[in-house]
């Protein structure tokens, strides 16, 4: 049996929607969900607003310097050869989002997506200022008065502040921050710092201030192919239709049963609080980004009513469907599915930490001289030339010998050891190797370079370490 | 068209940003040479302006994709349930 699913009507509907979109006015709404949101939202704020000015080693904790092109995380220097790690940072992201997508939705949107969370800040504000969402709503409606015109001025002066100073911090992620704040105040930053302060500002302001759910509908791809990780025993905010329906409005004493009446009593609450502007109880729709805001409106709802509160609430779709409790979802939670990504998870991150663990303070490139490929000198000696690009990625001077092997009779000549390289720092050294040809076949070689950190007596300390680069030598 | 602009400008910009860090992970700008001249400007500027350049680019991929898109659903016939 094929069910045909009629989608031009629909499509239609929601073009016809969203050309002329009314503004969403939701409503605040309190609860434990709401309070656990707030929690997250001064956490992580906290977290992005403080970071850049933490201090390590008295540098920037964390600082992405691109003009040095060298990123500080506290104790580690990553440089453009750590490239590697951008991507498994990547990776880990990916899935963890897809762990907690298929385990309970989009817990990412509802509590820590900067979108959320600066539109959260920017309605607080706004109900600060302009109040409630029904004075909101009589001030837009409403003649333009001197009154009006201040609280909006207002509004849009504190919501620009706010945006400036995010854009700042953004910079300061990427500009040590402590000379920014002298440059403002001496009116003497820089063109492009001040170019991505504002740019960054004004997409915080137009988001948040302005766009808002409409981010989550029209831009995020998120939103669109989360519904591929979903399955019927992902947590998500769910109206519980058997319970609910039929729905109606009653008095609180009525014995609504008995007149064949559900427990919704159809008083809107849920609809207004939605920050997407949808109704919950016309089941799961792809714009929720499950806030939880309908679920605290509605467990107040109930308690008003004195029935069980969770007619809205987290559960799967076979929780409702085959109406089984928390212990019977909870155990759904470790399927196949979820393991897989938890697995996959802890392996790139146990990984990587053990290549971090291990990571050699050094990197060496060696880089052939292209020009001379090899000459004869005197003595009859064969020379070739290579640079060695050494890079020191510990924050404290190294020393380091360097030594050839592969053919006999290999020496170095014109390089002074050992060689001293600053904290996080690299240098570029030129170096001739000569060999008697007896020794060496026409063509190609292997050879290996050694560099060895030494201490500074020049001696190869015990815990020391040493790094072994191939090269070629060459003879005609 | 607001909803338009949303869908070519946002899905570049997140390229155009990947595109951008790749490029200069690999690429030191003070070692670009162009038209046989080493660029003498700071490693801000070419970043930025590299990012700019490509956002361009990329927004030109994504406007083009919308056009095709429209262009294909504007001759479908209307569906029938
Ligand atoms: S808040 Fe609860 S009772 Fe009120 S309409 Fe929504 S689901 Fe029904
Ligand atoms: S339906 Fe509920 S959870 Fe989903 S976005 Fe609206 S208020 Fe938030």
């Amino acid at each position: 049996m094929t069910k045909v699913i009629p989608i031009v009507a629909l499509d239609d509907a929601e073009e016809a929607l969203y050309e002329i979109r009314k503004k969403i006015y939701p409503r605040a709404v309190s609860g434990w969900f709401a309070r656990w949101r707030w929690v997250v939202v001064f956490v992580t704020q906290l977290v992005y607003y403080g970071t850049p000015w933490l201090v390590w080693n008295e540098r920037q904790a964390v600082l992405f310097d691109l003009t040095a092109r060298k990123f500080y995380i506290f104790g580690l220097v990553f440089w453009p050869q750590d490239f590697i790690y951008l991507t498994v940072l990547l990776l880990i992201s990916a899935f963890s989002l897809f762990l907690f997508t298929a385990v309970a939705g989009r817990l990412w949107c509802g509590y820590a997506c900067p979108q959320t969370v600066y539109t959260e800040i920017f309605l607080w504000l706004e109900r600060k200022i302009e109040g409630d969402f029904i004075a909101q709503q009589k001030l837009d409606k409403g003649p333009v008065s001197a009154r009006r015109l201040r609280l909006k001025a207002l509004k849009h002066a504190v919501w620009i502040g706010l945006s400036l100073w995010t854009g700042f911090t953004l910079v300061g992620y990427f500009a040590p921050i402590r000379e920014l704040v002298f440059s403002v105040a001496h009116w003497s930053i820089g063109p492009w710092e001040t170019f991505w302060i504002f740019f960054y500002g004004f997409a915080t302001y137009g988001n948040a201030g302005w766009l808002r759910e409409q981010v989550c509908k029209y831009m995020c791809p998120y939103a669109r192919f989360q519904g591929a990780m979903f399955d019927c025993d992902t947590l998500v905010v769910t109206y519980d239709e058997k319970r609910g329906e039929a729905r109606g409005s009653r008095g609180k004493k009525t014995d609504y049963k008995s007149q064949g009446l559900g427990d919704c009593i159809d008083c809107h609450i849920c609809v207004q609080v939605c920050p997407t502007g949808i109704d919950i109880r016309n089941g799961q729709q792809y714009e929720c980004i499950g806030c939880t805001a309908c679920i605290d409106a509605c467990d107040q709802v109930m308690d008003k009513m004195s029935y069980p509160r969770g007619l809205i609430r987290y559960a799967t779709e076979n929780s409702v469907d085959q109406q089984f409790g928390w212990h019977e979802m909870l155990r759904r939670v470790f399927r196949p599915r979820v393991i897989l990504y938890t697995v996959l998870l802890w392996a790139i991150i146990i990984a990587t930490g053990i290549t971090l663990w291990y990571r050699v303070p050094v990197k060496v490139d060696v880089i052939r001289d292209r020009g001379a490929m090899s000459r004869e000198v005197e003595g009859g000696l064969i020379e070739n030339v290579y640079r060695l690009h050494l890079l020191n990625t510990q924050e404290k001077p190294q020393r380091f010998v360097i030594h050839v092997s592969g053919i006999e009779g290999l020496q170095i000549v014109g390089l002074n050891q050992p060689q001293e390289i600053a904290s996080a720092a690299s240098k570029t050294v030129a170096l001739d190797v000569r060999v008697d040809p007896e020794h060496v076949p026409k063509g190609n070689s292997r050879i290996e370079f050694q560099v060895v950190a030494v201490d500074a007596e020049g001696r190869e300390a015990p815990g020391t370490f040493s790094i072994h680069e191939k090269a070629t030598f060459f003879n005609r | 068209m607001l909803k338009k602009m949303m869908w070519i400008l946002w899905p570049s910009f997140i390229a155009a940003g990947i595109g951008v860090g790749i490029v200069f992970t690999l690429v030191d700008p003070t070692e670009l040479v162009v038209h046989g001249d080493h660029v003498h400007v700071s490693r801000t500027t070419v970043y930025s302006l590299g990012f700019f350049v490509l956002w361009a680019i990329t927004s030109l991929a994504s406007a083009m994709s919308c056009f095709l898109a429209a262009a294909t659903d504007a001759r479908k016939p209307p569906q029938r349930s």
